[in-house]
């Protein structure tokens, strides 16, 4: 809901309001009519009446006790008044050492579409003619928000000349809002900036009405009317690594036509020469075109210590074109060739014959330009040039003709360097493969190269002892271990399995890999025809010098939306300030679509005569949450006095229902959660002295049984054995009278439901003697009988396969009235599960885990019988066991 | 007889006493001879007052035949007259709950002292008792408490009238209470007896089934026994809700009760509705209240069917 004005003072109709506002009168109307109570008259005639009562009665009103009645309207009333917000718009006079204007430069790109940035600074100047005097006046400016105060207009004059238009886009709601926190309080905010949607987009400039006037000044439109734009969306190499072409798909758009555009397409590197050039042509109707443009992979070089230079794609057409600076489309130079030297002296004419033949063409293919040398030459090589030299020696040719002279040089020169302390110049060394040219090469002459590559202390010096030896793979592999070099390849466990071994010098600018076998597809190296391009490709991605897939490395080139995220640190790690400062032109600024008049702020004119001497600034009245409070507790006061209070006496004049409101209140500190609690109650001459404390533990784990873990030692006559749901006979005494048969209270107990389990049970007979009680009755198939296997006591809760029982023994039960009454076990089965176990010698020693299981079985028959018949429970044991 | 009390007699109802007797067949008492009992025999007997004529039948006594008839007009008559008996007379008393009606509630609400509908009946119930014992019936007076009964609870033992009297003056003593005149009743063997003539006093406000008394009685009224406050409701207010919590939970504003004259229509509804029953079962019906006139009282009683 909108506000409403009443003047100077408005407030805001929220949901909340309304809501308040109607519980209140809701509160009202039920003081008024629902208090009132009429007295009863009893008349018996209406007992035969069948009046209609859909009348409604006439509602009476009864006056509530008045001051009650005050409090709670106007505490209502008040909550209804300041939860609507009540805010008064107050002028504040105007002062010029108070006052604050600030103006906010827009510099994004679809500026330039209309204005020239000299009309852009004269536009700055004239507005700052026109407000100087009247407030402190600072700037800022879309690129950065260092805010910039001007004292005279020369010194904005001489600002403004260091400010052009900026690549990046603008996202005026998220660039003003980071600004305003370091601006403070700014009474009028000038905002320089043309009606491009892109920028206003999302840009809610009435939330900071409330706290400041903001006025849209609107760029002069000096440059050349046109909406056509002609822009680069995209571009996407195409060339796989041993192309010897770059191809890449670039997508030429054009907004603000519909009649299609033509031009050129050229690709140059940052700074460099033109790479090709090739013209494009959108048809009419459509709004974009791909072209592919290609040029020879030999035409880019890029050193090795040099970050590669920026692609840059540039369109021009003859006709008029808004924007200029999405013309060009930067991007990272992707498919550049790397250089390799490649020493191996010639072994024929014939393919099989030459030793560097393959890996020549491996390396090619991995998308290398190898330089091929039969052996070093007497003029040094540019180490810059070529990253990785690859030397296959050891063959016919001596050991100087194959071995680099000038890397020993260097390296002793820098070494030299290092240790006088002197700054270590000159790029990195190159990478050294040094590898048998064929199997039966001459490894002394190639032991001693790698000694000159990376050992000697001195230039020219003979060939190191260790190298007299060297005569095979084997001892060549040997030195190589010893010198320190580490194994690449094979087992680690057996070094002789090894394809290299890799060790840096102490300068740690050379890296020399070292080969035990020759680098080419061949029966005694090991490698396949296959396998050599996959060797050498994982070891060049070892090292650094060839990357993954291509579509990996492909880096993004930014598109920056909105340039405060040059000033966060949440910028991407691998994108440079360069390529933030180059960012392509965002999409939305190219495309110029223009934003609603009505969702712009008030514009500012010339004719504003600037003399108003106040500026408006909203200010919320004192904070109305003490007066809140205190509502709230008048409110909450009249519903004590008139609910709470009228509640408890009632309840308190309920003397008829006396006895229960005082079980019921009684009843309430007494909750606790509803449990069994099942206690052993023994019977017998010997009381039971142990506890079952471990059992109690179990069985409360595995079931909801709470047992408690002292024994009850009770006596046949006691109500409390009599109340118990089992109990434990140790032998027959306790429970027979004369004649040996069961007392009538342990008759009746048993037909009430009890469960009685005998234990060290005598003989049959006594057994049959026990239960010779006329009172208790027998349908068939009842009676003693030997516990089957498929017994419920087998099943009730753990499935068990035997009972414990001494040989020859049985567990015994008297069935009646369909439910087993009476257990007869043989042993003293309650010691044995005791928390001092006595075992029983005849019985074979069994686990507690077993006596638990049986335990929690009788538990369960003495306590549920056989549940399991009842078929309400067959869906629970069916889930169970599936 | 209305000439006698005159219609504003100050004498009503409320104030009946067994006492105040009048013989119920007062206009012919001026014309038969009657020497015992208000019951007239349906057996007639030749007579030579001439009180019932009819045509000679062989058997008849030759000496009654009325001869200067038969030599007016050559017909033999026989003059018949029909001798009178004790009958046999049946009081039921409703002592039903509602019977208690107006209580001391409603007396705190209207701040007047209403007579209670049991009041009423007591004392109708003891004049009637008085009225048959002297023409020399025989009268017996049961009670009823429970509403689905055929037989009575209570039989209180009336020979005399001046046991009615005795009576009389001991309820009046205990402000007549339900409890009091059970106490003077009995219990034992109270199976209804058939007789003669049987009165059911109530305000009908349990229903019941009558036909048991149709059967075992020739002739039987109901005398419905209302209090004034119900059946006008000029007093009811809208201060009160006017309730009954007996079978039916129903409670009324007085607006209700008096809007449109509902109730006065369903009064009188159900009046006519025990009026059509006893009617149809050969019975007299009359509605009593503590504002009737004792001589509209005693001459509606007088209204046979």
């Amino acid at each position: 809901m909108g506000p409403i004005n009443f003047g100077l003072l408005s407030t805001q109709i929220g949901a909340a309001s309304a809501m308040l506002a109607f519980s209140a009168l809701l509160g009202w109307a039920i003081w008024w009519f629902v208090r009132k109570r009429r007295q009863r008259v009893w008349l018996p005639t209406l007992r035969i009446m069948e009046l209609e009562s859909r009348r409604l009665p006439k509602l009476r009103v009864i006056p509530p006790p008045w001051l009650m009645f005050l409090c709670f309207v106007l505490a209502s009333l008040a909550l209804i008044i300041f939860g609507l917000r009540p805010s008064q718009q107050v002028f504040t006079p105007f002062e010029p050492s108070q006052n604050r204007i600030h103006f906010f430069l827009d510099l994004s790109p679809s500026v330039s579409a209309s204005t020239s940035v000299e009309a852009y600074r004269q536009k700055v100047q004239e507005v700052f003619a026109n407000m100087e005097g009247k407030g402190r006046i600072t700037a800022t400016t879309s690129l950065s928000g260092d805010i910039f105060e001007s004292a005279s207009r020369d010194q904005l004059k001489e600002w403004l000349q260091t400010q052009d238009i900026h690549r990046a886009g603008l996202k005026l709601g998220v660039t003003l809002r980071k600004q305003i926190e370091t601006l403070g309080d700014i009474d009028r905010l000038f905002i320089f900036s043309d009606e491009d949607q892109s920028s206003w987009d999302g840009f809610n400039w009435q939330f900071l009405m409330d706290d400041m006037e903001i006025v849209h000044v609107v760029l002069p439109h000096d440059r050349p009317n046109t909406k056509t734009n002609l822009y680069v969306d995209r571009a996407t190499f195409l060339s796989s690594q041993s192309s010897l072409t770059m191809d890449w798909d670039v997508e030429v758009a054009v907004s603000g036509t519909t009649d299609g555009a033509s031009g050129q397409l050229q690709a140059a590197l940052e700074g460099g020469d033109t790479l090709a050039t090739v013209p494009f042509s959108i048809p009419g109707g459509r709004d974009r075109a791909s072209v592919t443009i290609s040029w020879p992979a030999s035409a880019v070089r890029v050193p090795e210590d040099k970050e590669s230079p920026n692609l840059v794609f540039t369109v021009s057409s003859g006709s008029e074109d808004a924007i200029m600076l999405d013309n060009s489309f930067r991007t990272n130079l992707l498919g550049a060739k790397q250089e390799v030297l490649l020493v191996a002296e010639s072994g024929g004419e014939m393919i099989l014959e030459d030793a560097g033949h393959h890996l020549k063409s491996t390396l090619e293919v991995l998308g290398f330009r190898v330089k091929r040398l039969d052996r070093f030459p007497e003029k040094d090589i540019s180490t810059e040039q070529y990253p990785l030299w690859i030397i296959l020696g050891g063959g016919s040719s001596s050991m100087n003709e194959f071995c680099p002279q000038q890397i020993e040089r260097e390296r002793l020169q820098r070494w030299a360097n290092a240790g006088e302390g002197t700054i270590r110049s000159g790029g990195k060394l190159p990478m050294i493969w040094l590898a048998p040219i064929n199997p039966d090469v001459n490894f002394q002459n190639l032991c001693w190269c790698f000694a000159k590559l990376v050992m000697t202390d001195t230039a020219k010096a003979p060939m190191p002892e260790y190298c007299e030896d060297v005569t095979a793979r084997d001892p060549w592999i040997g030195v190589l271990s010893s010198l320190g070099a580490k194994q690449v390849g094979g087992q680690m466990s057996d070094m002789f399995q090894s394809l290299a071994w890799h060790i840096k010098d102490k300068s740690q600018s050379l890296e020399v890999s070292a080969f035990t076998i020759p680098l080419q597809p061949g029966q005694v190296g090991g490698l396949s025809y296959a396998g050599l391009p996959l060797v050498v490709r994982t070891l060049l991605q070892w090292n650094g010098l060839l990357q993954g897939d291509p579509s990996l490395r492909l880096e993004s080139w930014p598109r920056l939306s909105d340039p405060v995220t040059l000033e966060t640190d949440a910028l991407p790690q691998q994108l440079s300030l360069d390529k933030i400062r180059l960012t392509n032109v965002p999409i939305g600024e190219s495309r110029m679509l223009v934003a609603l008049s009505q969702s712009l702020p008030p514009q500012w004119s010339n004719q504003f005569d600037g003399v108003r001497r106040e500026t408006a600034s909203r200010k919320d009245q004192n904070d109305p949450m003490p007066w809140l409070f205190l509502c709230s507790i008048l409110v909450l006061a009249a519903v004590y006095v008139e609910g709470i209070f009228k509640g408890i006496t009632s309840i308190l004049r309920m003397a008829s229902r006396r006895k229960e409101v005082l079980a019921l209140l009684l009843s309430l500190p007494l909750w606790d959660r509803a449990d069994a609690q099942v206690k052993v109650v023994t019977l017998g001459d010997r009381p039971f002295t142990q506890t079952l404390s471990s059992m109690a533990r179990e069985v409360a784990a595995r079931t909801s049984i709470d047992l408690d873990a002292n024994v009850q030692h009770g006596n046949e006559a006691d109500d409390s054995a009599q109340a118990a749901p089992w109990l434990w006979a140790d032998g027959l005494s306790k429970i027979t009278g004369k004649g040996g048969t069961m007392t009538p209270g342990m008759v009746a107990w048993l037909k009430r439901g009890g469960f009685l389990i005998i234990q060290r049970a005598a003989s049959d007979e006594e057994l049959q003697k026990l239960t010779a009680n006329s009172a208790i009755r027998l349908d068939d198939n009842e009676g003693w009988r030997t516990i089957p296997p498929d017994h419920e006591l087998m099943r009730s809760f753990h499935l068990l396969e035997s009972l414990p029982a001494c040989p020859g023994q049985m567990w015994r039960g008297f069935h009646f009235d369909g439910r087993l009454g009476i257990l007869v076990i043989p042993h003293d089965f309650l010691s044995s599960i005791g928390d001092q176990p006595q075992a029983v010698a005849c019985l074979k020693k069994g686990t507690f885990e077993r006596d638990v299981r049986v335990f929690i079985n009788i538990l369960m028959v003495a306590l549920t019988t056989d549940y399991k018949k009842d078929q309400i429970h067959l869906p629970e044991i069916l889930k169970r066991l599936r | 007889m209305r000439e006698e009390f005159g219609e504003n007699h100050l004498s009503r109802v409320k104030d009946l006493s067994p006492g105040l007797s009048w013989d119920l067949s007062f206009k012919r008492y001026k014309n038969v001879m009657r020497y015992q009992g208000s019951h007239i025999l349906a057996l007639r007997r030749p007579s030579r007052t001439p009180a019932f004529s009819r045509k000679y039948v062989k058997g008849d006594p030759v000496h009654l035949i009325d001869w200067k008839s038969f030599a007016r007009t050559d017909q033999m008559l026989i003059r018949e007259q029909r001798d009178e008996a004790s009958a046999r007379i049946v009081i039921c008393l409703d002592a039903s709950d509602t019977m208690q009606w107006p209580d001391e509630r409603l007396h705190e609400v209207l701040g007047v002292k209403v007579p209670s509908k049991w009041e009423i009946a007591v004392r109708v119930l003891l004049n009637l008792a008085y009225i048959h014992l002297n023409l020399g019936d025989t009268v017996r007076v049961y009670l009823w408490t429970r509403p689905e009964s055929a037989a009575p609870d209570f039989q209180v033992p009336l020979a005399t009238s001046s046991d009615v009297l005795k009576l009389y003056h001991i309820e009046e003593d205990r402000q007549f209470s339900i409890s009091s005149l059970c106490e003077e009743g009995r219990n034992g063997d109270n199976s209804l007896p058939s007789g003669d003539y049987a009165y059911w006093i109530s305000d009908g406000i349990t229903r019941r089934s009558f036909d048991w008394l149709f059967e075992r009685f020739r002739l039987t009224r109901m005398i419905q026994v209302l209090s004034s406050l119900e059946t006008q409701v000029d007093w009811v207010s809208d201060e009160h809700c006017y309730f009954d919590e007996g079978i039916v939970k129903k409670e009324y504003l007085g607006a209700i009760l008096k809007y449109g004259k509902a109730y006065r229509q369903k009064l009188e509804a159900w009046q006519q509705e025990y009026r059509q029953k006893f009617r149809h079962a050969g019975g007299g019906y009359q509605l009593v209240t503590e504002q009737t006139p004792i001589a509209t009282y005693m001459e509606d009683l007088l209204i046979f069917p």
